[in-house]
Order: C-alpha cells, then structure tokens, then sequence
C-alpha cells in the first residue's frame, strides 16, 4: 500500500467530497429543463418586458443589448461591453435558463406559464 | 539578517511581476466563457507560494498588486472588482486553512479555488439583486475544484523546489 501522508489524505478526502457536492449540484440544477413559454428581461433589477418564446422577435434592450428571439430559443445578439460575456454565453430555451449581461444590469430568464420562478426574485 | 528586508522586498517584488505575467498570459487563454468567471487561475500559483514561503502579509500584498495591475492592463476596471472580491475571500479562507494544518498544500489552493469563486458570485448577487445567479453555483464550483487542484499540485511543487537565493525566514 502506498504511504501518503495524513495532510494528503485530507486534500484527497476534501477534493472527493467536494467533487461530488458539485456534480450533485450540478443533477439537481440540470434536472428542471423543461421547454419555457415567455422570456422575461429585467433591467436593474427591475421587469423591463415579458416576451412570447414561440414568437420571433428582436429586442433592443436600452441601446446597449440586442436580444433575439428565434424558433424558440433566445439569445443576445450583440452588447455594449467590454467583455461579451452574455453573447458568448449562446441559445438558452429552457425553465430557470438565464443570459445575465453584469455590466449593463440585464439580466434574460426563461419562464413557464406558472413561472413558478418569478416568486423568487428580489426586485429591490 | 542584515540584508533580510532588500531580500524580501526584492522577493515579493519579483513575484508580483511573475504573478502579472501569468495573469497576461491567462488573458491570452481562449478558455470556454459560458460561464462568466470560469478562469484557468495560473496566477494564483504565485499567491500560493508566497503564502507557504513568505507569509499572508506578503501573499496579500502580492495578491492585491497582481488584481490591480491586471485590472489597468487587461480585463477593465469592472471585472477587476469581481477579482478582487474572489483574490480577498481565497486568501483569507487560505491562510486560515493553512493555520488549521489539517490540509495540504492543493487542499488549502482548493479551498482557495472555490472560495475565489464563491467571492465574485457573492459580489454579482450583491449588484444585480437577483437570487438566478444561484444557477451558476455548481458550474463555478466544479471550475474552482478543478483550477483549485491544478493550482495546488503547480504550487507544491514550487514551494518545495524553488530555492531562493537568501534566506527569509
């Protein structure tokens, strides 16, 4: 048997229990995708528009974001920052899917018709 | 002991460059950014050492340096407050880990890892007021975990193997 010492053994214990945590997380969070019905925008922290997802559409958030609808999946087209965080982060179509843009506050979610998630947000 | 003070100044000077540098070349790094703050951490290699072979003073100083010099260079203004919300939250988590001895030296840059993570997300729940950055938690988690570790077993081996010319201690 090989010898590791006491301190390996603990990085070696919290890298599995991490590990799993994380996939577990992961399974739980993945699990809830079901196909969404409208596209809520906020601005702020603030509802800016709820929109049909099986509804083609493109959607000038402000003048910094350009959001499109298309063949019910949404994704932003283009944005006024440095990073282009959320136009990289590509189509999203199901429940609880967000496109966040933190430079420009805009934040992009998907909801069901109960939107059951609406509840949870802090509008402050 | 005379030369003790130029010694470690010129240490922690050197490293903060090393540690500018790695950050440069993580800019270059075309790493899969669908998830806003998954990064590859090289830099952090470098806080590490100087934590196990300088002490937190240093590693902090070095730390904080190193977020601010990247944050005029590269990555904008904005994305350095993220950085330095992760950078203040790892090296904190990390020296006190270290202080406990219960880990070693890729378990106490794991705790780092997520820790740096766990920072920027707190800080991005704090502006944009929305508990749906919580959706981002597992994959921030598994990109701390695995950057943690590879950071770890780097530092290691550099904490045991790169000689210093002078004494420190």
């Amino acid at each position: 048997m090989i010898k590791v010492s006491k301190k390996t053994r603990n990085d070696i214990i919290l890298f599995s229990l991490l590990l799993f945590i994380s996939i577990l997380l992961l399974l739980l969070f993945a699990s809830s995708g079901r196909q969404g019905k409208y596209v809520r925008v906020e601005v702020n922290g603030e509802l800016y528009g709820r929109y049909l997802l099986d509804t083609d559409a493109s959607i000038d958030i402000g003048d910094s974001n350009r959001l499109i609808i298309s063949s019910g999946s949404v994704y932003m087209e283009s944005a006024r920052c440095p990073d282009k965080t959320c136009v990289k982060q590509g189509k999203i179509s199901r429940v609880g899917q967000s496109i966040i843009c933190l430079p420009n506050r805009v934040i992009v979610v998907i909801e069901d018709d109960s939107s059951d998630f609406a509840d949870d947000i802090v509008i402050g | 002991m005379k030369n003790g003070k130029t010694a470690r100044v010129a240490t922690v000077g050197m490293l903060v460059c090393l540690a500018f540098i790695l950050s440069f070349l993580e800019s270059l790094l075309p790493v899969f950014t669908a998830v806003p703050g998954v990064k590859a951490g090289i830099a952090n290699i470098v806080t590490v050492f100087a934590l196990y072979r300088l002490g937190a003073r240093d590693a902090l100083f070095i730390s904080l340096a190193r977020v601010i010099l990247a944050g005029f260079a590269f990555s904008g203004l904005f994305a350095s407050l993220y950085a330095l919300c992760g950078a203040l939250l790892s090296l904190a988590l990390m020296t006190f880990v270290k202080k406990t001895e219960l880990l070693g030296v890729t378990g106490t840059s794991i705790c780092g890892g997520i820790f740096h993570n766990a920072g920027q997300l707190a800080l991005a729940l704090a502006v944009t007021d929305t508990a749906l950055l919580v959706g981002y938690l597992p994959a921030l988690m598994i990109s701390g975990l695995i950057s943690g570790t590879l950071v770890g077993i780097l530092s290691a081996v550099a904490i045991k193997r790169v000689k210093l010319p002078w004494n420190l201690s």
